[in-house]
Formats: C-alpha cells, sequence, structure tokens
C-alpha cells in the first residue's frame, strides 16, 4: 500500500468502525479516537501512554444508579462495549501488552467489558523499523514484526507499506488501496524486517535466575538497596501494563449517579493497608521488588512469557532514575 | 465478572465498640473467612466479613471507620446496600475433633462463624484471642460469652499491651501455654502477618501439622479484577485460592514465614 494512500485506507476504515490511531509529534504521540486520515502519525517510537486506555479505560462505567426512596434502588447495568474497533499504529511492545492484559483480565476472573473490546477489535501492528535505543523489546521476547498478535502487520519499506493479513478480522480490512505485492516488494520487505533482528537485544541474565528458587531470589540482599532510587509516582499506572488493577469509585449527582472501575496503582494512598490500619508492604522497597518480580520471575511461571512489554517507558519515564535493563542484568545472587 | 453489585435490604445493624455488623438475605452456604464487599451508593464499597448465617440471613461485621461503613451503620431496616460476594474460601476443620482458635484483633471477625459452627457440631474447641485494646475488645461481649465458665470453649484473652519492650515470638510464645496444645488436631489463625508468624514459630514446635494449621492470610481486597502484587504471593493469588492457606502451602510463598 503506497503510504499516500493510508490516510484514504484509514478515512475507508472511520466511516465503518470507531478509529483509534496515533496523533502527534515524535515526542508525544498518544492514540485518539477517531482522528482524520492525514492527522494520523506514522514516524513515531513509541507512545507516551501505553494504549491500554482503549481496551480498559481508566474510567470505565459498571453501572448507573438512581435512589428511589427508601428501600428503593434502580440499577442500570452498562453493557459492555461491542463498537466494531480498529486500532492502527500499535507498536510490538504494545501487542505484547494486550497479551499481558488478557493473562490478568481474561482468565480466571474475566472482565467482561475489556473481553468484549477485544473481540471486536482489529489491531494494525506498524512493525518495528526504528525502535529507540533504550527500547528492550526483543530482550523480553517481543518480535519486533510480530506474526502474533495483531490481525495485520505494516512493514515500512519507504514509499509504501508491506501489508500482511494475520488473522480472518485483518482480511476484512482488505482494501483496493492495495496492490498485490510482487517479489522485489516482499524481498525488500524481508530484508527490512530481518536487519531490524537484534537492534533491541539487550542481555537482561534471565537464564540466571533459573537456578535460584522463588524464595532465593525473594531474599537477595540486592532488592535491599536496589530501590533506592525509585520515585513512588502513582502515574505509573499509565506507563505500565502489569501490576493491573482497579478500584471502585461511585460518582454522584443528586440521588443519581454512576459506578465505575478505574485504574489505581501500588503507590495509591492506602495500597496494601488492612481496614485495621496494617500495612502488609510498608515500605516502597517490597512493592518496587515485587513489580520487578511479577514481571519477569512469577508472571513467566504463571503464563510462560515475561510481563514485560519491553517497551521503554519506564527506561525513558517515570517509576526509577535507573535504567530497568540494568536493574535485571546486574541482579547480585551473591555467587 | 462485570462488577455490577445486587441490592440487599438491610435487616438489621448492630455495632459493639467499633465494630459494625448488617444482617441481608442470602441464599446459599458459607464459610468464616469468606467476605463480602458492601456499599452504599455514592460512597462506594468496603469489606465485609461473615459472622453469621442463621435462616438464610447473613451477618456480616467490619471496623466502622470509613465514611463507607459510617454511612452503612445509619441506614435503617429496609435500606439498600449493594453486595458483591462472597469471595474467598474460608475455613474448613468442622472434621477435626479438637481445634485451636487463635485471632488477632479484628481476626476475630473471620473466626465467629466458626466459633459457632465448630460449637453446634460438638468439637472440642481451645480459643485464644490476642487484643492491642484490652478495654475495647473487638466482639468483647461475644468473646466474654464463648469463654464464660458454662461455656465449653477452653479459652483466653491476652492483653498484648503488657508485651511491652520483649520481643513479639517471645510474647507468643509464652501466651501459648502447653494446656491449649496439648491434643489439638487442627489450628485456625487470623492475625496481622507478625503475629501469625510468631505464632507459627510456636506451632511448628509442636506435634500440629503444617497442613492442619489454617492460616487466614487478609489481605486488602479491592475489585477482585485484575492482578497484582497487592494480593499476589509468587504464583498464588490470595483471593483466588485462599485466603485461607495451611501452613505448609504458605511456606511456599516467597520471603513469608522462612
Amino acid at each position: 500500500m503506497s503510504k499516500a494512500k493510508l490516510k484514504y485506507w484509514l478515512e475507508d476504515i472511520r466511516k465503518r468502525n470507531e478509529l483509534w490511531a496515533p496523533v502527534g509529534s515524535k515526542g508525544a504521540v498518544s492514540y485518539l479516537k477517531n482522528p482524520k486520515g492525514e492527522s494520523v502519525a506514522t514516524d513515531f517510537t513509541n507512545s507516551l501512554d501505553c494504549p491500554k486506555y482503549i481496551f480498559c479505560p481508566q474510567q470505565e462505567a459498571i453501572c448507573n444508579y438512581e435512589i428511589q426512596g427508601r428501600g428503593k434502588v434502580a440499577i442500570e447495568a452498562i453493557e459492555p462495549d461491542s463498537t466494531p474497533r480498529v486500532v492502527f499504529g500499535l507498536r510490538p511492545p504494545d501487542i505484547r501488552g494486550l497479551e499481558i492484559l488478557d493473562a490478568y483480565l481474561l482468565k480466571d476472573q474475566i472482565d467482561q467489558r475489556y473481553e468484549a473490546k477485544r473481540k471486536n477489535t482489529v489491531n494494525i501492528c506498524l512493525g518495528y523499523h526504528n525502535p529507540p535505543p533504550c527500547c528492550f523489546a526483543e530482550s523480553v521476547g517481543v518480535d519486533l514484526f510480530p506474526k502474533n498478535g495483531s490481525d495485520i502487520l505494516l512493514t515500512d519499506i519507504g514509499r509504501s507499506y508491506y501489508v500482511e493479513t494475520l488473522s480472518e478480522k485483518g482480511n476484512s480490512l482488505i482494501s483496493e488501496h492495495f496492490n498485490d505485492a510482487d517479489d522485489i516488494v516482499r524481498n525488500e520487505a524481508w530484508d527490512i524486517q530481518k536487519k531490524s533482528q537484534g537492534k533491541t537485544n539487550f542481555d537482561l541474565n534471565l537464564n540466571r535466575w533459573q537456578d535460584f528458587t522463588d524464595n532465593e531470589i525473594y531474599t537477595l540482599p540486592y532488592w535491599d538497596e536496589i530501590y533506592l532510587g525509585v520515585i513512588a509516582d502513582s502515574v505509573a499506572t499509565r506507563y505500565f501494563y502489569s501490576g493491573t488493577y482497579f478500584k471502585i469509585v461511585d460518582v454522584n449527582s443528586g440521588n443519581k449517579g454512576t459506578r465505575y472501575k478505574t485504574w489505581t496503582t501500588m503507590y495509591s494512598p492506602g495500597f496494601s493497608t488492612l481496614a485495621n490500619g496494617y500495612d502488609y508492604k510498608p515500605s516502597l522497597k517490597e512493592k518496587f521488588k515485587d513489580w520487578i518480580l511479577e514481571m519477569f520471575h512469577f508472571f513467566p511461571k504463571r503464563h510462560g512469557f515475561l510481563g514485560c512489554s519491553g517497551a521503554h517507558r519506564c527506561v525513558a519515564g517515570m517509576t526509577t532514575k535507573h535504567d530497568l535493563r540494568k536493574i535485571i542484568s546486574n541482579v547480585d545472587f551473591g555467587l | 465478572m462485570n462488577l455490577v453489585p445486587t441490592i440487599a435490604n438491610i435487616k438489621k445493624t448492630e455495632k459493639e465498640g467499633i465494630v459494625g455488623s448488617v444482617s441481608f438475605n442470602f441464599d446459599g452456604d458459607l464459610n468464616a473467612g469468606q467476605v463480602f464487599k458492601i456499599g452504599t451508593f455514592g460512597r462506594g464499597e468496603t469489606t465485609a466479613w461473615v459472622t453469621e448465617l442463621d435462616n438464610k440471613t447473613v451477618t456480616v461485621s467490619f471496623l466502622d471507620n470509613n465514611s463507607v461503613t459510617h454511612k452503612i451503620m445509619l441506614l435503617p431496616p429496609n435500606e439498600c446496600i449493594t453486595i458483591r460476594g462472597p469471595f474467598g474460601n474460608g475455613f474448613s476443620l468442622l472434621d477435626e475433633r479438637n481445634v485451636l482458635l487463635i485471632s488477632q484483633d479484628d481476626g476475630i471477625l473471620s473466626q465467629k462463624k466458626l466459633i459457632n459452627d465448630l460449637l453446634q457440631n460438638g468439637n472440642q474447641i481451645n480459643l485464644l484471642h490476642f487484643t492491642s485494646f484490652p478495654k475495647d475488645v473487638f466482639m468483647g461481649s461475644s468473646l466474654n460469652k464463648a469463654m464464660s465458665p458454662d461455656s465449653p470453649i477452653n479459652g483466653d484473652i491476652v492483653d498484648m499491651t503488657k508485651k511491652g519492650p520483649q520481643d513479639l515470638d517471645a510474647f507468643i510464645k509464652s501466651s501459648i501455654k502447653s494446656e491449649y496444645i496439648s491434643g489439638i488436631n487442627t489450628v485456625a489463625l487470623s492475625g496481622n502477618e507478625d503475629f501469625q508468624k510468631s505464632v507459627s514459630k510456636v506451632l511448628e514446635k509442636t506435634a500440629i501439622k503444617d497442613k492442619s494449621i489454617q492460616i487466614l492470610f487478609n489481605r486488602n481486597f479491592v475489585s477482585g479484577m485484575g492482578w497484582s502484587n497487592k494480593d499476589l504471593y509468587g504464583i498464588t493469588n490470595i483471593w483466588k485460592e485462599g485466603p485461607v492457606f495451611t501452613l505448609d502451602q504458605i511456606r511456599r510463598f516467597p520471603g513469608v514465614f522462612i
């Protein structure tokens, strides 16, 4: 597909679906709803926030209520949103991020709202030919041109995109704006995909972890010091997929109101405080250590892949002055 | 799970000290150690422990120390509250003959129903309640009744303010006398983790097997949706597989009771 035709393709998609696409300049890109085709960004390395809010909004209404008198309350459940939706331009770490959210929200306790959105959304992945220097996606097992997890994969080959449809949902977006790729184009795309391999492959030394028990890893003296540079910042919830959890909030107006499910973080006040005032994770050390071990040790044990997207948002962003890659690769096992 | 609560009409509310209780209709079986999320629209939700189930009426109890519980305690009978649950597995020790119940402060909320169930079942009960508030013991009237001379329960209320500067482990060890432990088949333990850890150190030196020691691992249950390091211990989700675990299960939790 010629790059010039991208905006027309997106306009076509927008007519039939709710379109989410990246908008902004290089350093500050966010996914917005129904942007115009010409304003969609394609040359960014990564969005500022992880786009989990498309599938799992920061505030999601659960039900409306009306207090009608003593002993009478009317509840109107808000049904899961099944609007046909297309998300354009997800970068490979965010495809992994959705897999992490799936593990949290589609197993055991199924979040019906998240499930409905996932089922009715077509994901278009923009392959990572230009990962930023601090990205470590391949280190955590993310393919820069993933053939799983998205419905369509676009490879930037300069003047045009090489389009691969990867699922039935992806096939539904095949358009007259596409031309059949000949062998030259196909080889060019494969060449770009091949040349990109290894660009984000930072050795995290995770193979060393296998030789130690959960208790041994959890009680390493290393964790007693490494948290010192951490800034307890609740904004962190916008940047991470793992450690996703929610609280319930009511917003009232007179005798009517809405109950919401909202994001919250381990840094939120009262995160681990019981009703009797006892705090079972009182220090930043425990919260930070648990977050890291959840991503790199326990999540993989439960789900078979790392709970980190390698998107580098934590390195570029908020929670620590340290580099997470170095924290992980330099774990001191006291050998 | 879609988080939409159901509505229950309050049958009655009661308050003893800081402990509030509310009763409503519930059809089904419940165990001590299970929780409901109860709330009022406009204020949100709070966690409440199952303390009684009688003729399809459940009573749940909580510490009345936040805006949600304050509002609930002001509501008259027939007024509406929201409920979700029950959550968690709860204690299961009715099949054991001689039972030792150990609780600390509001840990008694998770054991009150257990005491009644065991009494009805004819089990031999030893009961030790450790209190940090000797002048206002949580559920004090129920505890005093349970430990009265005409009650079959052999028990004591231990004043934790007398611990003084001594180590918690040493204090717990001196408080759990051999008369409470001898002949015991199983133990139910509720309290803060420091307390549970100290009690476990005493129990592991007795003949009671680790798998016969049931410990309620209390966690700040919020939505029940999404997993976080808040309610995870390693690969165990407290509110999926617990909150009641045996000591041998807890020994596998990293960083706990090592």
